[in-house]
């Protein structure tokens, strides 16, 4: 199901993501079990089913990733296994210096150079993430051009392994599994 | 409380439990303001300590309590740090002057029992009959009981949550709504301050730590992120106190214990403690041989012996901040929850991370059974004054070839939540596939909590990697996962369903309860006969109110339908049928509205946008515009559909 028709949002790739949250709270006021306990279990069960579809269209909206991923789907082009353009070498190389990076760190922890790998990272995503509006504000004048559409499905791949990267930093930051 | 006069048609008073490692409250709403109930021991807070005795009495709070040195294995205490675990976790094997059955089978694994000579009792039924006596000064005082909403550590995995509420069942309460713990303390505080902003609930309690970040905008409670330590909290302060005591008495650490030993050290570590609180030094008589031995503790050595504890709540802090994306500087205000916040060094500690005084304005102690009182009361009325949205504690996913973990759905996701995901075969042929659910962030899956372990059968054979099977995951409101598994190559669906187990299926806790009713299986036709009949008058009263509403999204002809089921339904009431053809025709009616019961959703979502265009029309034309035409296009797609 579309997201961005679920929540009545236009489909954008910058969003507001203050009033995403605000739309997300009136409709949750309306759908939340916790709203219909009393009633008999078949509206019980359309509210859940409601709720579930309404909370994981916001779900995917707040992430840029996933937000991006669902824009394309509604341009006609799905981002599953199939249809995702293989990872450039030179991504690869970049990610996999990276990790070997941060298991070292992880050998022998040094708070200074893990702050500087999460910092490299976190400014990474952010111009990726410059990179797909402007690439999406292109793609809103023709919606056709597949040179474009191709942009923002490498875009989208190097934003995955980017985000991986990031959370395996930040789980050492916090010490976590 | 003399001058409450008992009015035979008031309707039935909804409670709110806070069932805790060591003590347990019990609250109602009374003027719109939360009360804690007077409980068996006369006071609001009930030790959660139980005492079978030999007789096959059972006793509850102090009076339990009494017999913790005298009788240990018989006097069960903080069994909340074992309901739901299996007999191999770890927990159950610390410290304890329990006597444990050691399990038979793979399916005996799954539930700790614990030997009371004679007879065996589970951490559930321990809990059922802390609630059962909550319940009945409830009774006592208001008359008529309705639901109740009882709370749960944040941190609560699924087998966790699902054992409390079978507990509650068992004790014969409605469950309204399995409540987490620092929710509920921040709804008593935000009603009460009616303040905007980002708050942080720490929560250290007898046996569990939890710290939530949420967001209050206007009634709505947003959960961001929630975190912390299933298995950590002020027993754990006791413990090491008794540690350094057995030492002082000549043990080698780790050595065994004689279960009466164990449990007056830890009963007197639990007293030295309390009273570090106020004085800079605690100190007691050892007995040693004949004679006695003197060992005092100040505390600045008890604060040194507890660090290690608060910095892992330090950590669990750290990370509930990232996970909800904000720093510490943007906390609006620290809520402090549980008895074990009230050592000083504790305060200090939150004072560090969050660098403000913590709120303590509610009792510590009462805060959370004030909250749950306040829930039911709302969702007993169902008012729309408060919203409480929360997440999921902890990732669920899927055990993958060679043991890593597929998550499915990530840790601190808005609940009510579903996913789905595709799995293929591995092997040429294979007609089986084994799909293990666990639970926890740790990647191997072995390190994980299990939830539930099935195999989809009967795929048609077939070369490795062409079939296509669908994993569904459900969380409900309360955080309980249901999972649905099926094949979709052949175009014949088979479906799995999964409610993963704690180890007692439905019908162990229905002969449960048949068990503990005086007169058994009567008492509960009878019982199931009214509750049935309230629901089939339920459902005719709330199919009457949408049809008042919503007849305009039915054709003529469903219409008919839903017609012919509302009077198949009012003569099963009229005539007095039994509970079972009742039943069958209320689950007539609600596949006759069940298309319709959709609709109406889609149309209550749509009014629920449509509202904030009206309010925000003048500043936001163009975007209300974009937003109507999808309504629109979202719309035509629902009738293609």
């Amino acid at each position: 199901m579309d997201p961005f028709a679920l929540l009545g949002i236009e489909p954008t790739f910058d969003l507001d993501l203050k009033s995403l949250s605000e739309r997300h709270r009136e409709i949750s006021s309306t759908l939340h079990p916790d709203r219909h306990v009393g009633s008999p279990s078949g509206e019980r069960r359309a509210a859940l089913d409601r709720a579930i579809q309404v909370n994981e269209a916001w779900r995917k909206l707040k992430a840029p990733l996933s937000r991006g991923e669902e824009l394309l789907r509604l341009m006609g082009v799905a981002m599953d296994e199939k249809n995702a353009p293989k990872a450039d070498p030179e991504l690869l190389f970049q990610v996999m210096e990276a990790r070997e990076e941060l298991a070292e760190l992880r050998a022998t922890p040094n708070t200074q150079s893990l702050q500087a790998s999460i910092a490299k990272a976190t400014a990474w995503q952010r111009s990726l993430v410059n990179d797909l509006s402007q690439l999406f504000k292109g793609l809103q004048e023709n919606a056709r051009d597949p040179q474009g559409l191709l942009q923002v499905q490498s875009k989208l791949v190097e934003l995955r392994y980017c985000e991986r990267l990031l959370e395996e930093a930040h789980n050492l930051e916090h010490d976590a599994p | 409380m003399l001058l409450d006069i008992f009015d035979p048609k008031a309707p039935p008073k909804p409670i709110g439990i806070d069932l805790g490692t060591t003590n347990s409250v019990v609250a109602a709403v009374r003027d719109g303001i939360p009360h804690a109930l007077v409980n068996c021991d006369g006071g609001s807070t009930l030790p959660s300590v139980v005492h079978y005795s030999q007789h096959g009495t059972v006793l509850v709070g102090r009076a339990a309590a009494a017999h913790a040195q005298s009788e240990p294995q018989r006097t069960l205490a903080s069994v909340k740090r074992l309901i739901g675990r299996g007999a191999d976790d770890p927990q159950t094997h610390k410290l304890s002057a329990y006597r444990f059955v050691a399990p038979k089978s793979e399916e005996d694994r799954r539930v700790v029992r614990f030997d009371l000579g004679g007879r065996t009792v589970t951490p559930l039924e321990v809990s059922a009959e802390i609630l059962k006596s909550l319940k009945q000064s409830a009774l006592e005082q208001l008359q008529k009981v309705g639901g109740a909403v009882v709370t749960v550590p944040a941190y609560f995995d699924d087998a966790q949550r699902q054992a409390t509420k079978d507990a509650a069942r068992l004790a014969g309460l409605e469950v309204l709504r399995l409540l987490n713990e620092p929710t509920a303390a921040a709804l008593a505080y935000g009603l009460e301050s009616k303040q905007n902003g980002t708050f942080v609930v720490y929560d250290l309690g007898g046996g569990t730590f939890d710290v939530t970040v949420l967001e209050l905008h206007d009634g709505v409670f947003q959960v961001k992120s929630t975190g912390g330590d299933s298995a950590l909290g002020g027993d754990d302060m006791d413990r090491l106190i008794a540690e350094q005591m057995l030492q002082a008495l000549g043990f080698q650490s780790g050595a065994a214990v004689a279960p009466e030993l164990a449990s007056f050290i830890l009963g007197t570590a639990r007293e030295l403690k309390h009273q570090l609180t106020t004085s800079p030094t605690a100190a007691v008589e050892l007995p040693q041989g004949a004679g006695t031995i003197h060992y005092s503790l100040s505390r600045d050595e008890f604060e040194r012996l507890i660090d290690p504890l608060l910095q892992r709540t330090g950590k669990a802090c750290r990370r509930a901040l990232h996970d909800a994306g904000c720093d510490a500087s943007a906390i609006d205000g620290v809520i402090l929850v549980g008895g074990a916040t009230r050592v000083p060094s504790v305060r200090n500690c939150v004072k560090e991370i969050f660098g403000k005084m913590p709120l303590t304005d509610i009792d510590p102690d009462l805060v959370v059974a004030y909250g749950a009182a306040l829930q039911a009361q709302f969702i007993s009325e169902a008012s729309d004054e408060v919203l409480l949205l929360d997440v999921l504690p902890l990732s669920l996913g899927v055990e993958t070839m060679g043991g890593a973990v597929d998550r499915i759905l990530p840790r601190n996701t808005t609940i009510p939540a579903g996913a789905v995901a595709t799995f293929t075969t591995y092997a040429d042929n294979q007609t089986g596939f084994d799909i293990h659910v666990v639970q926890g962030e740790r990647e191997l899956a072995k390190d994980c909590r299990s939830l539930a372990r099935f195999t989809l059968k009967n795929i048609p054979p077939m070369p490795a990697g062409l079939a296509r099977l669908e994993v569904k995951f459900h969380v409900d409101e309360n955080s309980l996962l249901a999972v649905t598994a099926r094949e979709l190559t052949t175009g014949n669906e088979q479906t799995v369903e999964v409610k993963p187990s704690h180890g007692l299926d439905d019908e162990t806790v229905e002969r449960m309860l048949i068990e503990a009713l005086d007169h058994g299986e009567d008492d509960l036709m009878a019982r199931r006969l009214a509750e049935t009949k309230v629901e089939g008058q339920r459902v005719l009263l709330a199919t009457n109110k949408a049809l008042a509403a919503d007849a305009d999204l039915l054709t003529a002809e469903q219409l008919t339908t839903v017609r012919a089921a509302i009077g198949g339904l009012q003569k099963a009431l009229a005539q007095n049928s039994s509970p079972g053809e009742i039943q069958n025709n209320i689950d007539a009616l609600d596949a006759a509205t069940h298309d319709w019961a959709g609709r109406r959703m889609d149309r209550a979502i749509a009014g629920a946008i449509a509202g904030r265009q009206v309010a925000s029309v003048e500043e936001q034309v163009a975007h209300a515009a974009g937003v109507e035409a999808h309504l629109q296009a979202h719309a035509s797609q629902g009738k293609a559909h």
